[in-house]
C-alpha cells in the first residue's frame, strides 16, 4: 500500500475518498453489520428457542398430571396404563451422584489448580497440565464403557477390598498429615521450652498410633462390605468426578492466575512463606472464581448422560438408607435417554411429555447455576480491578 | 531454636549480652521451622491430586488398550474351496449357492462328521459371513470357477476368543461356548496349520453387524464424517460472524449483554437437552428424516457454537489495537479493517477453537441417541440423508452387547475414536504454537 503512493502518484485516486465511495462504504457497513448482528442474535435466539420448545412439550404433562405427583411420588411406572410419573427418586438420584462426584472432584480439583498455578515448577507443570486436559478430551461414552465393563465387575467382585485400599490410599496420607498438623498445633504454644521437641515427638507418636488404629478399623469395616451390584451410585460418582475435574481445575486455575502478582509479592515481602501466601492471600482473593469453577463442574456432572445411563443401574428408588452409595439409582438425564426410544412412539402422551418436563427441570437448573457462576466471576473481576 | 536461655553473640553489640525479654525475631525464627514444614506438606496436597488424576488416566487408557488391541487381529481358517463349475452358474454368479460350496469344503476337511447335529456344530466354527466373502471374491475374479483355491475364511467369534485366550479351555463343558468335540476339531485345524491370526481388515472396512467377526467401524466413521461436515459447515461461519460482531461492532448496550449471557447459557445447557430439541423441532416439527447425519449435524452445531464463539473472541481480543488503529489511520473503513487486517491475524486462533469444538462434537453421544441414531444400521451411509451411526453411538451399542468378542471391539473402537480426538487436539495445539504471535 505504502509503495503505491511513492510510485509517482499515478494511482493517487485510489486513496481519495469520493462521496460515492463513502456512500458505498456506508452501505457495505450497514449491511455487513446488520448481517453480523443477525447471526449473533441467532445464537441468543437459539437459547430462547430451546427453552420454548422444551417448555411447550413439557407443559402438557403438568396440565394432565399436575405438579404434586411429579415432585413428591417415587412411583415411576411410565409404561403402565395409566402410568405413574413420580420423579422424586429420579431427582434424588441426580442429586446423589452430583453431590457424590462434587465431594471427590472439588477438593481434588482445587488442590490440583493451586498446585498447577502456584506450586509446581514449569518443568513439571507442562506435563501435568495436558494430563488434566486429556481427561476432558476423552468422550463420555469411553468413560461409560470403562465404568460399565471394567470398573463395575471389579467393584462387584472385589468391592470390599477395593474400598479398603481406596480408603487407605486416599485417607492415609491425609490422616498422617492431620496428625502432624494437630501435634504441631498442640505443642506450638510458648510453653514447653527445651523439651518441646520431645513433647512433640510423644504427642505425634500417640496420635499416630491412634490414627493408624482408626485407619485400620475403618478399612476393616469397609473390607467386610459386600457390594451386590457394581453399577451403583458410587461407581458413577467416581467416574463423574474425574469428568468434572478438568472443568474445575481449568476455571479455578484461571481465577488463581487472575490474582495479580502484586498481591503475591506483597505477601512475600511481609515474610509469608509460599503456603501462607496461597492460603491467606491468593485463595481468598480467588475464592469467588473458585466457587464459579465448582458450580460449573457440578453442572457438568448433572448434565452428563452416558456414564449414568450405562453404569448407574437405572433403578428408580431412593436408596435405603438414604446415604447408601452402593445402591443402584436412576438420574434425570438417564431417564430421558433411556425412555425416549419407547416414549417417542406415543408422541403426545404423558409418557412423552414427562421427559420434556425433566429436560425443562435440567434446563432451568443449568440456567440458574450458570447465571450465578457468571455473576460471581464478574464480581471477582471487579473487585480485583479495584472497582 | 529455643534461644532465650542461652547466651549468644548478637551483631552490633560488642561482647555478649544476656537477654531478659524475648524479642520478635526470636518468636519468628522459632516458628520458622514449623512454617517450613507446613510449606512442604502443602506441596504434597496438590501433588497428590495431580498424581491421582494421572493414575486414573493411566488406568483408564491401559484397561481400554489391553482389552482392545486384540481386536485388530482376527482368527482366519484356511479352507480348500473347490469352485466346481457344476455348482456355479457362470451367467448368474451372484445367485449361486456359495453357502453350499463353503459347507462342502468344510465337510471335506472332516469326513468323519456325518449326522446333522454334529454338522451344524461344525459349521458354527466358521463365520456365517464366509459365503458372502467368497461370493465377492469370485464375482471379482470369475476366472476362478472350476479351480480349487486355498481360501481364508474368518472364524466364528467363539473360536476367535478361544484362539486369543479370552475364553479358557479349563472351565467345565456346560459353561463353555464351545463343547469338547468342537475343541477337538479346532485342535485338528491347529495341527494342520490351517488356523492363523491375521490383521483384521474387516474391522476397518465393514459396517455394523450382529456377528462380531463381521462387524466394523467404517459405517460409523463415515457417519461421523458426514455429521461433522454438517456441523462444521454451519457452526464455523456462524460462530465466527457472531464473534466478530460481539468483539468489533457490538455497542455496549443491553441487547449485547443479552446475547453474551445467552452464549454462556448455551454452553451450559446439558447435552441431552439438545437431543430433546432435535427430537421436538427437527424430527417432529420439521419432519426431517430420522437418524441421519443431517439432523445429527444440526444438533451438534448448536452444541459447538459456544466453544467456537468463545475461542474466536479470545483470538480477536489478542489482536492488538494498534493494528486496528493503523488500518483506520490509512483510511480503511471499519469493514475493511476487520476483513483485511483483524480477521486474517485472528484466523489461526479461531481455527484452533473450531477444531476443539469439532473434537467435542465427535465425542458426543447423548443428543444423538435422542434423534434415533441408535438404530442398528448395517449399510454404510453414502450421504447426509442416509441413516447413519456415529462412532460414539456405535461404541455405546457394542458396549451393550453380551458377546465377549464385542467387548474387545468396543475397546478397539474407543481406541480409534481416541486416536482421532487426540490427533485433532494435537493439531489444535500445534497450530496455536505455530501461529501464535506475541505482540
Amino acid at each position: 500500500m505504502a509503495e503505491a503512493t511513492l510510485d509517482g502518484g499515478k494511482k493517487s485516486d485510489a486513496f481519495v475518498l469520493t462521496p460515492e465511495k463513502l456512500r458505498r462504504q456506508r452501505i457495505a457497513r450497514f449491511f455487513g453489520e446488520g448481517f453480523l448482528l443477525l447471526v449473533a442474535s441467532f445464537v441468543a435466539i437459539v437459547v430462547l428457542f430451546i427453552f420454548y420448545f422444551v417448555a411447550v412439550d413439557a407443559i402438557p404433562f403438568f396440565q394432565q398430571r399436575g405438579f404434586v405427583e411429579f415432585f413428591s411420588s417415587t412411583n415411576w411406572y411410565p409404561a403402565d396404563e395409566p402410568g405413574e410419573f413420580g420423579a422424586l427418586a429420579i431427582i434424588y438420584g441426580s442429586g446423589m451422584v452430583t453431590i457424590g462426584s462434587a465431594l471427590i472432584a472439588v477438593p481434588l480439583g482445587i488442590s490440583a489448580a493451586i498446585c498447577l498455578s502456584d506450586v509446581l515448577p514449569f518443568s513439571i507443570r507442562q506435563y501435568a497440565k495436558p494430563v488434566i486436559e486429556m481427561l476432558a478430551a476423552i468422550p463420555s461414552v469411553a468413560y461409560g464403557f470403562f465404568a460399565l465393563v471394567i470398573f463395575a465387575p471389579l467393584l462387584q467382585n472385589y468391592g470390599g477390598p477395593i474400598l479398603m485400599w481406596a480408603w487407605w490410599l486416599i485417607a492415609g496420607p491425609f490422616v498422617i498429615l492431620a496428625v502432624i498438623v494437630v501435634s504441631d498445633l498442640l505443642t506450638s504454644g510458648d510453653k514447653g521450652g527445651a523439651n518441646r521437641e520431645t513433647m512433640r515427638f510423644i504427642v505425634t507418636a500417640v496420635l499416630g498410633v491412634l490414627a493408624v488404629l482408626f485407619l485400620y478399623w475403618v478399612g476393616k469395616t469397609l473390607n467386610a462390605i459386600q457390594i451386590l451390584s457394581g453399577t451403583n451410585a458410587l461407581n458413577v460418582s467416581l467416574i463423574l468426578s474425574f469428568m468434572a475435574l478438568p472443568t474445575i481445575v481449568s476455571v479455578s486455575e484461571d481465577s488463581l492466575q487472575a490474582v495479580g502478582r502484586e498481591l503475591r509479592e506483597g505477601s512475600y515481602a511481609l515474610g509469608a512463606t509460599r503456603a501462607e501466601t496461597i492460603v491467606k492471600t491468593v485463595l481468598p482473593a480467588a475464592s469467588s472464581g473458585i466457587l464459579a469453577a465448582v458450580i460449573l463442574g457440578i453442572m457438568r456432572a448433572i448434565g452428563e448422560t452416558m456414564v449414568v445411563w450405562m453404569a448407574s443401574g437405572n433403578s428408580s428408588h431412593i436408596p435405603d438408607p438414604w446415604y447408601n452409595y452402593l445402591d443402584s439409582i436412576r438420574t434425570l438425564t438417564a431417564t430421558i435417554a433411556g425412555d425416549m426410544g419407547e416414549a417417542d412412539q406415543v408422541t403426545g402422551s404423558a409418557r412423552y411429555h414427562v421427559l420434556f418436563a425433566m429436560g425443562l427441570l435440567l434446563l432451568v437448573f443449568s440456567f440458574i447455576s450458570n447465571l450465578v457462576s457468571e455473576r460471581i466471576v464478574v464480581r471477582q473481576r471487579k473487585i480485583l480491578a479495584g472497582e | 531454636m529455643s534461644s532465650q536461655k542461652e547466651q549468644r553473640p548478637v551483631a552490633g553489640n560488642r561482647g555478649y549480652i544476656r537477654q531478659k525479654k524475648e524479642r520478635t525475631i526470636d518468636i519468628v525464627s522459632r516458628r520458622l521451622a514449623q512454617r517450613y514444614r507446613k510449606e512442604k506438606r502443602f506441596k504434597l496436597y496438590g501433588l497428590f491430586s495431580i498424581i491421582l488424576s494421572t493414575v486414573f488416566l493411566a488406568v483408564l487408557l491401559t484397561s481400554i488398550v489391553s482389552n482392545g488391541y486384540s481386536a485388530f487381529f482376527q482368527t482366519y481358517i484356511k479352507l480348500d474351496v473347490t469352485l466346481e463349475s457344476t455348482m456355479l452358474d457362470r451367467e448368474n454368479l451372484g445367485k449361486s449357492d456359495f453357502q453350499g460350496i463353503i459347507k462342502q469344503s468344510i465337510t471335506k476337511l472332516y469326513p468323519e462328521v456325518a449326522d446333522r447335529k454334529s454338522k451344524r456344530e461344525l459349521y458354527a466354527l466358521f463365520s456365517s459371513g464366509a459365503a458372502f466373502q467368497l461370493r465377492e471374491t469370485v464375482m471379482k475374479n470369475p476366472g476362478l470357477v472350476g479351480k480349487t483355491i486355498p481360501y481364508w475364511v474368518p472364524a466364528d467369534d467363539d473360536v476367535d476368543m478361544l484362539m486369543k485366550g479370552h475364553s479358557k479351555r479349563g472351565v467345565p463343558e456346560n459353561e463353555r461356548r464351545l463343547d469338547d468335540r468342537q475343541l477337538g476339531w479346532i485342535d485338528k485345524l491347529v495341527d494342520q496349520n490351517r488356523i492363523e491370526k491375521k490383521f483384521n481388515v474387516t474391522f476397518f472396512t465393514a459396517g455394523d453387524s450382529r456377528e462380531p467377526e463381521l462387524a466394523g467401524i467404517w459405517g460409523a466413521v463415515k457417519g461421523s464424517f458426514f455429521t461433522l461436515l454438517v456441523t462444521l459447515a454451519l457452526s464455523f461461519p456462524i460462530g465466527i460472524a457472531a464473534a466478530v460482531y460481539l468483539e468489533e461492532f457490538a455497542p455496549k448496550n443491553l441487547a449485547t449483554d443479552f446475547i453474551e449471557v445467552n452464549i454462556n447459557n448455551l454452553a451450559a445447557v446439558p447435552s441431552i437437552v439438545f437431543g430433546l430439541l432435535g427430537l421436538a423441532v427437527f424430527l417432529n416439527f420439521f419432519g426431517m428424516p430420522r437418524s441421519t447425519s443431517l439432523v445429527g449435524g444440526l444438533v451438534l452445531m448448536l452444541m459447538t457454537l459456544p466453544t467456537i464463539i468463545i475461542a474466536s473472541r479470545a483470538a480477536l481480543k489478542a489482536v492488538p489495537p494498534s493494528i486496528r488503529e493503523a488500518a483506520l489511520g490509512v483510511g480503511s473503513s471499519k469493514m475493511q479493517m476487520v476483513s483485511n487486517h483483524v480477521l486474517p491475524l485472528a484466523l489461526p486462533g479461531m481455527l484452533t477453537g473450531t477444531i476443539i469444538g469439532m473434537a467435542q462434537a465427535l465425542g458426543e453421544t447423548a443428543p444423538l441417541l435422542m434423534i434415533g441414531m441408535v438404530a442398528f444400521i448395517v449399510d454404510i451411509p453414502g450421504g447426509f440423508t442416509d441413516p447413519a451411526a456415529v462412532m460414539p453411538v456405535q461404541i455405546y451399542l457394542w458396549a451393550d452387547s453380551p458377546e465377549r468378542a464385542f467387548l474387545e471391539r468396543t475397546s478397539a473402537a474407543i481406541m480409534v475414536l481416541l486416536a482421532f480426538l487426540i490427533m485433532m487436539n494435537a493439531v489444535a495445539v500445534i497450530m496455536r504454537r505455530r501461529f501464535e504471535k506475541r505482540w
